[in-house]
C-alpha cells in the first residue's frame, strides 16, 4: 500500500486539493448538523446551544402538514425538469447528429446552448416581457388574434407554475443537456453504422436501432446524478417566481428553508428541514440505482 | 538538469494547487467586515496626528441599500470634510444591496460585524446584545450630555431592550405627526381629477365610481395600451404583507405601528390584536376585491414589483396607485415625457365604515422603532471617540449641520426660523449634490421639531416642504381641491398616536409561538389573493368565512395573548 503511494505520489498530490476541497466543503459541514437538535443563537457558540433534541422535527413533521406540499412540489417540479431536460436534450442531440451541415449544426449548437449562460433576473425580465397578462408579447398576439379575450396571467396563476418552472428549466437546459449526449454519439463505433446500411438500414432506423440504444448507459449515469439533486430546486429560479398567488404550487423545500430558517434567524428549524431532504435525496438515489440495476443491470454504485 | 526538473514540475503544480486551496480557505488577516485595523489616511498611509491631536480614525460604514455611487468617504462630501476637521473621523461607505436581516445574522455567526451597525429588527438586536457583539453605552452617557438630553424620553424604551436595563442602542429618525401627517394614501393621475371637476375622494365608494369613470374617460395610455384603475407592488416582499391589508392606518384605532405581521395595536383600548381577523383589514381586501369585480384593479398586482408598477405609472397606463405613491422625480420624468398632465398626487381613502365612524386618523409618532436601531460593536477601534461624534450630532448644532446644511449656503436665520435660500433648493434636488445630506443619519437623525418650533429638515417643513415636492401642475391641482397645500385634508382629519413601547415588544422567532406568529403572517399573506380575486360578492364572504375558520385552527389567540402579556411587563419595568 505504502508502496503503491509513493510509486504514485505526484498522482495523489495532484488529487489533493480536489480530496481537500470535498472534505472541507461538503464533510466538515456535517458536523453543523448538531444545531439541528439544539437551540441555536447566531454569535454564540453551537456547542454552549440548549439541547432540544427532535423538537425541531417534531415542529415540521407534526405540528404543521407543510412537508406535504413541500414535498409534492418539490419532487414533481424536480422530477418533470429531469424527465423534460433528458428526453429534449437527447432527442436534440439525436436530430443534431442527422444534419449534414456542419455549419447549420455548429450554429443550432450554439443558438441552444446560449440560454443556458442567461441568469435568471435577466430569465424573468424575459419572461414578463413575453408572458405578461396586460402587454406580454404573446398574450397581445393572442389577445390581437382573437383567441383569447384577456391576456392569460402565466406568471402569476398557481395552474400554470409547474409547466412554466419545467419550460423555462427546459429552454435554459436543452442545449447544455445535449452536448454530453453529442459527446456519446461520436464515441459510438462507426462500424455498427456501417453494418446497418449493409443491411439496408433506413436513418430512422439507424437511429433507432444504433444511436439511441447506445445513449442508453449515458442517460442511465445522467439519471441516476440526477436523481441525487431531485430535492434540491434551482433556487434563484424559485426565489425570483414564485408569488402570494402561485406560492400552493411553486413553494418547494429550498425556499421554505430560506422563509422559514434563515429570513427567520432559526438556523436550527432550517438545519432539521435540510436533514430531511438528504435523507429523501439518499434514499431517492439508492432507490433509483437499485432499480437501474435490476431493470438494465446498470448502475454507478 | 532538465530531467530534474521536469521531475520537480508534477510536484511543484501539486504543492501550488495545494497551497492555492489552503490559502483561500483561510481567512485573511486584513480582511472582513469587522477588521480591527489600523486608521489609515485617505491615501491609505498610516496617518499622523491631526489638527485636533488625534489620529485619522476611518470607519467603515457597511449598510444597507446601494449606497450613492458618487460618494464612498465621507469626506467627499462637505458635511464629512466638516466632521474631520472636528473629530478627524472618516466613513467609509459600503452599500450591501442583499437582504439587510440575513447578513445581519451572517456577519453576527461569523463574529465579523463592523464597528457601527443599522440593525432593522429588535430580534435581531437581542442576538447582538446575547452574543456580547454590542457595546454597552452606559459608561459614555456621564460625557454626552447632548446625546441624554435629545433622548431622554427614548433612552429609558431603548433600555427595554435588555432584561438588566442597561442600554446598548439609539435610534434614528424619531418623527412626529407633522413629519408623518400625509400619509400613503392613494396617488391619483391630475387629468382624471381635472376631468371629473376635481372631485373630493375619501370613501370606497367615492373611488369605485371616479375609477369607472376614469377609466371610460382615459381608455387608453399615449402608448396606446388600455388603462388601469389601480396598481400597486404586491409582488415586492412587503406587499401583500404590509400594504394590501392597509385600511386599518385609516381608521381612528390602528395605526402601523405594530409592524406587517400577526399582529396590530390598538391604540385606543392600548391592545395587540390579530391582523388578520381585523375588521378593517378585511374590510381593505372587500374594496381591492370590489376593484378587481370592476376591472379596475390591475391583473398583475401580485406579481408586479415596484419596477413594473413605475413603468405602467410613467407610461400613462396607471389611473391611481395604492400605497406606493408617484414621487416629485416620477412626475418630473411623466411631465418631460410630454405629459404633464398625467402628474400624480396623493388623496385620502378611508372603508365605508371609517366614513361613518368619523374619527380622526391616528398618524403614529415614531419614538422608537423596530427598524431603527444602531449600534457600536465590539469590533469598534475607539468606541469613545465614535460616542463623542454621535453624541455632536445630537446637538441643535449637529442635527441641524447633518439635515438644513451651512448657514449662509443653504439657509439664513430670520426671527430665530432658518429660511432656505435658493441654493439649498437646487441642492437637494440634485441627485449629484456633494453636500451630504442623509450621508450620516447613523449618528442620530431626529425628524421632530428642533427648539425653534421648525424641523432641522426643510424637506419635513410644511412652509418648504410643497416647494420640493410638488411641480406647478400638481400644486395646482391641489389648490382646485380646495387646499393650500398637499397635507391640508391630513391635518384637518388626524391626530398623533405615539409609539411608546409598542414597538419594543416582540416574541423569539425561534420560540414555539415565534414560529406560529410566522405561520399566521404566512396564512394572511398566503390567501390574500384568494379573497381579492373572488369572482362576486358572495364567492368572496364565502371565501372569507372558510378562510377565517382555517386561520381560527392554528390558535392565533395564544400570540396575541403573548403579546399583550410582555406588553404589561414592559409597561410595568418601564414604570419601575
Amino acid at each position: 500500500m505504502l508502496h503503491h503511494l509513493y510509486r504514485h505520489k505526484y498522482v495523489y498530490l495532484l488529487l489533493a486539493p480536489a480530496v481537500v476541497f470535498v472534505f472541507l466543503f461538503h464533510y466538515v459541514p456535517l458536523f453543523g448538523w448538531v444545531i439541528a437538535f439544539t437551540r441555536y443563537q447566531p454569535g454564540l457558540s453551537m456547542w454552549d446551544a440548549e439541547w432540544a433534541g427532535l423538537e425541531q422535527f417534531r415542529r415540521f413533521f407534526v405540528e404543521s402538514n407543510d412537508y406535504l406540499y413541500l414535498l409534492r412540489n418539490t419532487l414533481v417540479i424536480n422530477i418533470l425538469i429531469i424527465i423534460t431536460n433528458l428526453s429534449l436534450g437527447l432527442i436534440f442531440a439525436v436530430l443534431l447528429n442527422e444534419l449534414r451541415s456542419r455549419f447549420f449544426m455548429k450554429l443550432m449548437q450554439t443558438v441552444s446552448f446560449f440560454p443556458f449562460f442567461i441568469s435568471w433576473v435577466i430569465t424573468y425580465s424575459i419572461s414578463y416581457t413575453f408572458l405578461s397578462q396586460s402587454t406580454g408579447v404573446l398574450n397581445s398576439i393572442l389577445v390581437h388574434l382573437g383567441f383569447i379575450e384577456s391576456g392569460i396571467n402565466v406568471l402569476g396563476e398557481a395552474k400554470y407554475a409547474w409547466p412554466l418552472a419545467v419550460g423555462l428549466e427546459a429552454w435554459k437546459s436543452m442545449g447544455y443537456t445535449s452536448i454530453i449526449f453529442i459527446a456519446a454519439i461520436t464515441a459510438i463505433p462507426s462500424e455498427q453504422y456501417e453494418a446497418a446500411d449493409i443491411d439496408g438500414a433506413s436513418r430512422f432506423q439507424k437511429m433507432r436501432l444504433v444511436t439511441i440504444p447506445n445513449l442508453v448507459p449515458t442517460l442511465i449515469v445522467i439519471l441516476i446524478l440526477n436523481s441525487g439533486w431531485v430535492l434540491s430546486s434551482n433556487f434563484e429560479f424559485f426565489f425570483i417566481f414564485t408569488n402570494p398567488t402561485n406560492w400552493e404550487r411553486m413553494q418547494v423545500l429550498d425556499i421554505y428553508i430560506y422563509d422559514f430558517g434563515l429570513k427567520q434567524n432559526n438556523y436550527s428549524y432550517a438545519t432539521a428541514v435540510g436533514i430531511v431532504k438528504t435523507v429523501v435525496s439518499l434514499i431517492i438515489i439508492v432507490s433509483i440505482n437499485a432499480l437501474s440495476k435490476r431493470a438494465t443491470g446498470k448502475g454507478i454504485f | 538538469m532538465w530531467g530534474a526538473t521536469r521531475r520537480m514540475l508534477p510536484l511543484l503544480l501539486a504543492l501550488a494547487m495545494f497551497s492555492a486551496i489552503v490559502v483561500a480557505c483561510s481567512g485573511s488577516p486584513s480582511g472582513g467586515n469587522g477588521q480591527k485595523g489600523e486608521a489609515t489616511a485617505p491615501n491609505g498611509q498610516q496617518t499622523g496626528d491631526s489638527g485636533n491631536g488625534k489620529p485619522l480614525y476611518t470607519v467603515k460604514y457597511l449598510g444597507p441599500g446601494t449606497g450613492n455611487p458618487n460618494i464612498t468617504r465621507s469626506d467627499q462630501t462637505e458635511i464629512g470634510k466638516y466632521i474631520k476637521d472636528k473629530f478627524n473621523i472618516v466613513f467609509e461607505y459600503i452599500g450591501y444591496p442583499g437582504n439587510w436581516d440575513e447578513k445581519l445574522n451572517l456577519m453576527l455567526s461569523a463574529h465579523d460585524y463592523p464597528e457601527i451597525l443599522w440593525i432593522q429588527s429588535n430580534t435581531t438586536l437581542d442576538k447582538y446584545i446575547k452574543a456580547g457583539a454590542v457595546i454597552e453605552l452606559d459608561p459614555f452617557l456621564p460625557d454626552a450630555p447632548n446625546f441624554t438630553k435629545r433622548y431622554e424620553k427614548m433612552i429609558p424604551l431603548w433600555r427595554l431592550a435588555t432584561d438588566s436595563g442597561k442600554l446598548y442602542n439609539w435610534q434614528k429618525d424619531q418623527s412626529d405627526l407633522n413629519k408623518n401627517i400625509r400619509g400613503n394614501d392613494i396617488g391619483v393621475r391630475i387629468d382624471a381629477l381635472a376631468k371629473q371637476g376635481y372631485p373630493m375622494l375619501v370613501s370606497e365608494d367615492d373611488w369605485v365610481n371616479f375609477l369607472k369613470q376614469a377609466v371610460k374617460d382615459f381608455p387608453t395610455a399615449p402608448n396606446g395600451q388600455k388603462t388601469i384603475g389601480m396598481v400597486s407592488p404586491w409582488g415586492e416582499s412587503w406587499g401583500v404583507a404590509g400594504i394590501a391589508g392597509a385600511m386599518h392606518e385609516k381608521g381612528g384605532t390602528y395605526t402601523g405601528l405594530a409592524g406587517n405581521e400577526g399582529v396590530i395595536f390598538n391604540s385606543v383600548e392600548m391592545k395587540y390584536e390579530d391582523y388578520f381577523l381585523n375588521r378593517y383589514v378585511q374590510e381593505s381586501y372587500h374594496f381591492f376585491n370590489r376593484l378587481h369585480r370592476e376591472g379596475l384593479l390591475d391583473p398583475e398586482i401580485f406579481t408586479d414589483k415596484v419596477a413594473q408598477m413605475k413603468e405602467k405609472v410613467l407610461s400613462g397606463r396607471a389611473i391611481s396607485t395604492w400605497y406606493q405613491i408617484p414621487s416629485y422625480a416620477d412626475n418630473v420624468k411623466i411631465k418631460e415625457s410630454g405629459h404633464p398632465e398625467m402628474q400624480f398626487i396623493t388623496m385620502p381613502i378611508r372603508s365605508n365604515t371609517q366614513v361613518k365612524e368619523n374619527n380622526k386618523r391616528l398618524i403614529m409618532e415614531l419614538e422608537t422603532g423596530t427598524f431603527l436601531n444602531l449600534v457600536m460593536t465590539k469590533n469598534a477601534k475607539d468606541p469613545k471617540r465614535l460616542f463623542e461624534l454621535v453624541d455632536w450630532a445630537s446637538s441643535e448644532e449637529g442635527q441641524t449641520l447633518l439635515q438644513a446644511g451651512f448657514e449662509g449656503k443653504h439657509y439664513t436665520v430670520k426671527d430665530g426660523k432658518r429660511v432656505p435660500t435658493e441654493y439649498y433648493f437646487q441642492d437637494v434636488q440634485n441627485p449629484n449634490s456633494m453636500t451630504g445630506f442623509g450621508m450620516f443619519t447613523f449618528l442620530g437623525n431626529d425628524l421632530r421639531l428642533g427648539s425653534n418650533g421648525q424641523p432641522y429638515s426643510f424637506t419635513n417643513d410644511i412652509e418648504y416642504k410643497d416647494k420640493l415636492i410638488q411641480t406647478p401642475e400638481t400644486m395646482e391641482a391641489i389648490q382646485k381641491l380646495g387646499w393650500k397645500t398637499s397635507v391640508d385634508y391630513w391635518r384637518e382629519t388626524s391626530i398623533g398616536a405615539p409609539s411608546g413601547i409598542i414597538t419594543t415588544v416582540r416574541i423569539d422567532p425561534t420560540s414555539e409561538l415565534g414560529q406560529l406568529h410566522q405561520k399566521m403572517t404566512e396564512f394572511r399573506v398566503r390567501n390574500t389573493s384568494k379573497l381579492v380575486l373572488a369572482k362576486t360578492e358572495e364567492e368572496f364572504y364565502k371565501i372569507q368565512k372558510e378562510l377565517i375558520e382555517d386561520y381560527k385552527k392554528l390558535n392565533p389567540e395564544r400570540v396575541i395573548n403573548e403579546y399583550n402579556r410582555l406588553y404589561a411587563e414592559l409597561e410595568k419595568k418601564l414604570k419601575r
